[in-house]
């Protein structure tokens, strides 16, 4: 189930009643779990064998953490990452690693084929992997307990609203919430629906928008002039951040609204002032993850610079690769890796007001974007070929023939939507109205916005691939 | 207060699970469907049949653009000299012939007809000349025909494509379609969706849902026939290795049919409208499989009619996949001249 469909709109209106309907949290926490499983299984039915696996295995590897002392702590530990990872690789790089594999392993063993699967992967694979690791990772340091009711922490690794997208959540912000009972509150309830509400404008008028030009531009590389090329780069910059950061909207508002705060997953991410920058504000919940379950175990700053660098390069490319079983967003990962470390001076740099006023900020936000769009092209190209040649494309400087896909009426309302939505980003802070009625018009307005702006139709959101 | 605000919250509740669960149930949302073909106003649901207005028309809501509108007109009247004969007829089709009554084939003592994409249920009759005509629009060519990716050993035909190849993302697809029908398909809501389709027309310049206009906006297409990618488009590439293989499993299902009985086996592919209508940039697969020296199965040739005519509008509607009376009627000629040497 996507979020931009009837079938949510429906569901969500049901179950947000319903669960106020109910006076005691166990009955809540069964219909969220059950929920959760409905709107998991619109997808492929029979994988959330898989999800109940994973489950399983945590569940009783937290259990066991805790009655546990010494080395057995880490073999249940390790049992249950290798459970964990064991799932993600067979159905994520399985047959992205016997395909690189293949030439090297017929030189070798010339009668030896590894099969191609050509396995459908399970929606949100790597989302709740990551969720579900943290757990056992957690109570492994002591950060948390284990969770003795199987339905909650079974819930906590299939809350719908971030069961297939993120954020990527951590045990101490969830497992204590799902344990408290939570009256209802209005407040909330607009707060989230107009959350929602912006989430939607953000997927719906924004990113199904910019994405017709940058498919017409992507689809038509060749044909494409440099400037075209650059505004398709430009429009996937567009795009991914608004589907992306509108799914966390609507998953963070409709949490929302049952009284449930989920973590903040972007802040602003194209106006940071370097790489490193961009890093603390663009999938935050990712981000943090690597840095408290990869980075800091690695060693983090503790062992000399070199090793620094090591440890981040190593997170960079496995951050490009936990988006997907494709050289792409290896090559992406690397060379995002590659600028913050080896190039300090993309890195940490501090207010920019401070140190050179506001012109010299505005250049590096610029200089930032620009190399973020960059490597987005990589991100979104079918291979690393199409990649390097988009990028050849730009710097050809063939003429200046605007191909966009788009009327001119429907081009200059892209940019306005786009502009729009940049500027009230960063202007607010907080979705509510203490005003009723100035709720009321703001919902009435974004459902006519987004049925007359929005591109509708079942565009499934960019990050659902992974 | 609070008590009306306890009713409503279960009213909304109770309808909602009702809502969701109806939307679950093949069988409740095709009653609902066979009651509104009935009682209900112009539109059909879904495009199984051919809407008045055209399918293409419906899907897009442009029932208010007068220049994508024309009837459904076909007319199935027997062919001047047409009599009863000893041939039975199958068509393993789609919904381009679904409609086509026996009474204009000639020389037929019966029809029976299946969808090209499930199983085919019949068996040839002993004492009669059993023909069989393999017909699918060209959207479908390549997606029926490659059920398998092993160019080695094509499968028995005996399902030509389990889902389209898109079963996974069919079940929510059709509950969001049976939800939309269920909670929206009321006339009166009409004007609200006419109206956002004719703006996105009017300011946009473009087709809503899943389709677009033609380069010189005088039809309306499907929106995966003319895309840059994809099996259903005629401007995708097809590389030779595909159109082989396309070319060997007609073979391959040939040989399949008469292993089992059957005296004459047909293929026909009809072009989709884009293909016609806006040739440039065409990936020529039609002609590519027919004009290939390895086929060896006979081809109803309604591309090379449709492609050289020099005024192509005639034989599709323009709000619709389908073609024209005229059109069809060029297809049924085509095969009453096979028929009447039988």
């Amino acid at each position: 189930m996507v979020f931009n469909s009837l079938h949510f709109l429906v569901f969500f209106i049901v179950v947000t009643v319903w669960f106020f309907r109910m006076q005691h949290q166990k009955s809540r926490i069964w219909l969220l779990l059950l929920s959760s499983c409905y709107f998991y299984m619109m997808f492929i039915p029979v994988y959330i064998l898989i999800l109940f696996f994973t489950i399983l295995v945590d569940y009783y590897a937290g259990l066991l953490l805790e009655r546990t002392d010494g080395r057995r702590r880490k073999l249940i530990l390790s049992g249950s990452i290798a459970a964990n990872l064991g799932v993600l690789v067979f159905f994520k790089y399985f047959d992205f690693l016997s395909t690189s594999l293949q030439p090297l392993l017929h030189a070798l063993f010339p009668s030896v084929r590894v099969p191609y699967l050509d396995l459908l992967l399970p929606i949100g694979l790597s989302f709740h992997t990551f969720q579900a690791l943290s757990y056992t990772i957690e109570v492994y340091r002591g950060n948390q307990r284990a969770e003795k009711d199987l339905a909650v922490y079974a819930l906590y690794v299939m809350y719908y609203p971030q069961l297939v997208a993120g954020p990527i959540e951590r045990p101490q912000n969830m497992l204590g919430q799902f344990h408290e009972f939570r009256p209802y509150n209005w407040d909330n309830v607009k707060e989230g629906l107009l959350r929602m509400s912006w989430g939607f404008f953000k997927k719906m008028v924004v990113a199904d928008r910019v994405a017709m030009i940058v498919d017409h531009v992507y689809d038509t590389r060749s044909h494409q002039s440099s400037l075209s090329l650059v505004i398709g780069a430009i429009a996937y910059s567009v795009q991914i951040y608004c589907d992306f950061s509108g799914y966390s909207d609507i998953a963070i508002g409709a949490s929302k609204v049952m009284g449930i705060k989920l973590m903040e997953n972007f802040r602003n991410p194209y106006g940071a002032q370097g790489l490193a920058e961009f890093w603390k504000r663009w999938h935050i919940s990712l981000s943090t993850w690597f840095r408290d379950y990869l980075y800091i175990p690695l060693g983090g700053n503790r062992k000399g610079i070199i090793r620094t660098r090591f440890n981040v390069f190593v997170v960079f490319i496995l951050s490009g690769l936990w988006h997907g079983a494709n050289w792409t967003f290896g090559l992406w990962g690397v060379v995002h890796g590659f600028l913050v470390t080896v190039f300090p001076g993309l890195k940490n740099i501090k207010s920019g007001i401070a140190k050179g006023g506001r012109s010299v900020a505005a250049i590096r936000v610029t200089a930032t974007f620009t190399l973020v769009t960059l490597l987005w092209i990589f991100f979104r190209a079918p291979t690393v070929q199409d990649g390097f040649a988009y990028v050849a494309g730009i710097f050809s400087f063939s003429g200046s023939r605007l191909s966009t896909g788009l009327n001119t009426n429907e081009f200059l309302l892209a940019i306005f939507v786009s502009v729009l939505m940049f500027v009230a980003e960063a202007r607010i802070k907080r979705f509510y109205f203490r005003s009723d009625i100035l709720f009321y018009i703001s919902i009435c307005l974004a459902v006519n916005v987004c049925y007359f702006l929005g591109v509708v139709g079942e565009t499934k959101f960019i990050y659902f691939q992974f | 207060m609070r008590k009306f605000k306890s009713i409503c919250a279960n009213t909304v509740l109770v309808v909602g699970l009702a809502v969701l669960l109806a939307a679950s149930s093949k069988w409740f949302v095709f009653a609902v469907w066979n009651w509104h073909n009935v009682h209900g106003g112009d539109r059909k649901w879904y495009m199984i049949y051919h809407s008045s207005w055209g399918d293409l028309v419906s899907q897009s809501n442009l029932d208010n653009e007068k220049m994508y509108l024309e009837r459904k007109n076909y007319t199935y009247d027997r062919p001047v000299g047409c009599g009863k004969g000893h041939v039975a007829l199958y068509i393993l089709g789609d919904s381009y012939t679904r409609d086509i009554p026996d009474s204009v084939f000639c020389n037929i003592s019966s029809l029976e007809k299946s969808r090209v994409t499930q199983a085919f249920p019949f068996k040839p009759k002993a004492g009669k000349k059993n023909v069989l005509i393999i017909e699918m629009t060209e959207r479908y060519v390549r997606e029926v025909l490659h059920v398998t990716t092993d160019f080695s050993s094509p499968p028995p035909p005996r399902r030509f494509a389990a889902s389209g190849g898109d079963g996974v993302k069919s079940y929510a697809a059709f509950t969001n379609r049976n939800l939309e029908y269920l909670l929206f398909h009321f006339n009166f809501l009409n004007p609200v969706r006419t109206a956002k389709a004719s703006f996105v027309l009017k300011v946009f310049g473009r087709g809503s849902g899943n389709t677009v206009l033609s380069k010189d906006t005088k039809y309306l297409f499907f929106r995966s026939t003319v895309a840059p990618n994809g099996r259903f488009s005629s401007y995708s590439i097809v590389t030779d290795a595909e159109v082989e293989f396309c070319v060997r499993k007609m073979n391959f299902i040939y040989d399949h049919f008469k292993a089992n009985g059957y005296d004459e086996i047909y293929f026909s592919f009809i072009p989709s409208p884009a293909t016609i209508l806006q040739p440039g940039g065409y990936n020529g697969l039609i002609p590519r499989i027919q004009q290939n020296p390895m086929l060896k199965v006979k081809v109803f040739d309604v591309f090379s009619v449709f492609s050289s005519s020099p005024n192509p509008d005639i034989f599709y509607r323009k709000g619709d996949t389908h073609w024209s009376n005229h059109g069809m009627h060029i297809w049924i000629d085509m095969v009453n001249s096979e028929l009447v040497r039988y």
